[in-house]
């Protein structure tokens, strides 16, 4: 980013070619559909590059680039028209242009039923996720997929470290008791 | 006798190791003996496993041309000449000072320019004298219907 700043194209290039894949990973679990994710991953790397001249590499690249990123996740939210749609996978499977671009989730299990299983686990899952507020869902996402520190997410979110434990506590909450009755109880 | 059962965030909190060495510890020795929170533990692993296992997304074919395609676009914004990047900087202190000064100029000197007069008002003062007399303006009603009254007249 140091290079970029002063003036090295290749090396934004290069920043947006390696870390790409995760913003729109980030971006599609945040706000569930492969199309606006794309938009916000590139709404993201357009604020890094146009915020090049004044980066200060306080914090490691990747924090603050996902700190980027979940700002204009939570800006997603907060429009009046907000577009976002946690959907089922049957109806992406009804959208042809998007939903060959979804990875098949059951891996190695060509049973049926075991598909099933994992599907209606993954719906409930999507279903919870879509219940969470925007710093929940930031916060349990920068932690469990992201491998952020709580230290690290409360730079991100502009919150203290125990209020990202409370965030991430409560949105791990829901997950659990919408799994609760998949797991028979046991969650 | 195991210690009391830690809250719900604390355990979470344990699961992300985001406790201090002390309080790792005593959370570590209470799941050894307590059935429950073990149950809980083991939901917090389960839930956070079936958040990764959700279907990931391939990139699409056209985001790197259209993501390129838009910082082509903002790079062309940033290149179009202005009024303001046209002027020398040197010289833009300058006009800076000049600027400001006709502001100031404006605020202390300007006046509201008034409203230009209507027709009846150009009328008025053109024959102020004559609208000032009250006993001609009656006889002037009169005459106005002048020959309204003549016709009157030799109908009768």
């Amino acid at each position: 980013m140091l290079r970029f700043k002063e003036g090295d194209q290749v090396a934004f290039r290069q920043l947006f070619d390696r870390h790409k894949a995760q913003i729109i990973h980030y971006c599609h679990r945040y706000c569930g559909r492969p199309a606006i994710a794309e938009e916000l991953a590139q709404e993201t790397f357009l604020r890094v590059y146009q915020a090049a001249p004044r980066y200060r590499p306080e914090a490691l690249f990747r924090t603050w680039l996902f700190k980027i990123a979940t700002n204009v996740c939570l800006n997603e939210l907060r429009r009046p028209d907000y577009r976002h749609h946690f959907e089922s996978l049957d109806i992406a499977a009804d959208r042809p242009d998007e939903a060959p671009r979804r990875e098949i989730a059951a891996k190695g299990n060509d049973r049926p039923e075991k598909r099933f299983e994992q599907a209606e686990q993954q719906q409930l899952v999507q279903q919870a996720m879509a219940q969470l507020s925007g710093e929940q869902r930031a916060a349990l996402l920068l932690r469990v997929e992201q491998d952020f520190s709580y230290q690290e997410i409360g730079q991100q979110i502009g919150r203290s470290e125990n209020h990202v434990k409370t965030l991430i506590h409560r949105g791990r909450r829901k997950l659990t008791a919408a799994l609760a009755g998949y797991f028979g109880g046991e969650s | 006798m195991t210690t009391p059962c830690p809250k719900d965030e604390t355990l979470s909190a344990f699961f992300d190791q985001a406790l201090s060495p002390l309080q790792l510890d005593q959370v570590r020795e209470h799941l050894a003996g307590c059935l429950a929170c073990r149950h809980k533990h083991a939901g917090l692993h389960r839930a956070d496993a079936a958040l990764r296992e959700l279907p990931g997304l391939t990139v699409s074919p056209g985001f790197d041309g259209a993501f390129w395609a838009k910082v082509a676009a903002l790079d062309e914004s940033r290149r179009a000449p202005s009024w303001w990047r046209r002027f020398p900087v040197g010289w833009r202190p300058l006009l800076v000072a000049g600027l400001a000064a006709g502001v100031v100029a404006a605020l202390f000197f300007g006046r509201p320019g008034a409203p230009a007069p209507t027709a009846e008002e150009v009328y008025l003062s053109e024959n102020l004298e004559l609208f000032s007399n009250y006993e001609l303006l009656r006889q002037m009603d009169v005459l106005e219907h002048w020959d309204a009254a003549q016709n009157q007249q030799k109908q009768g």
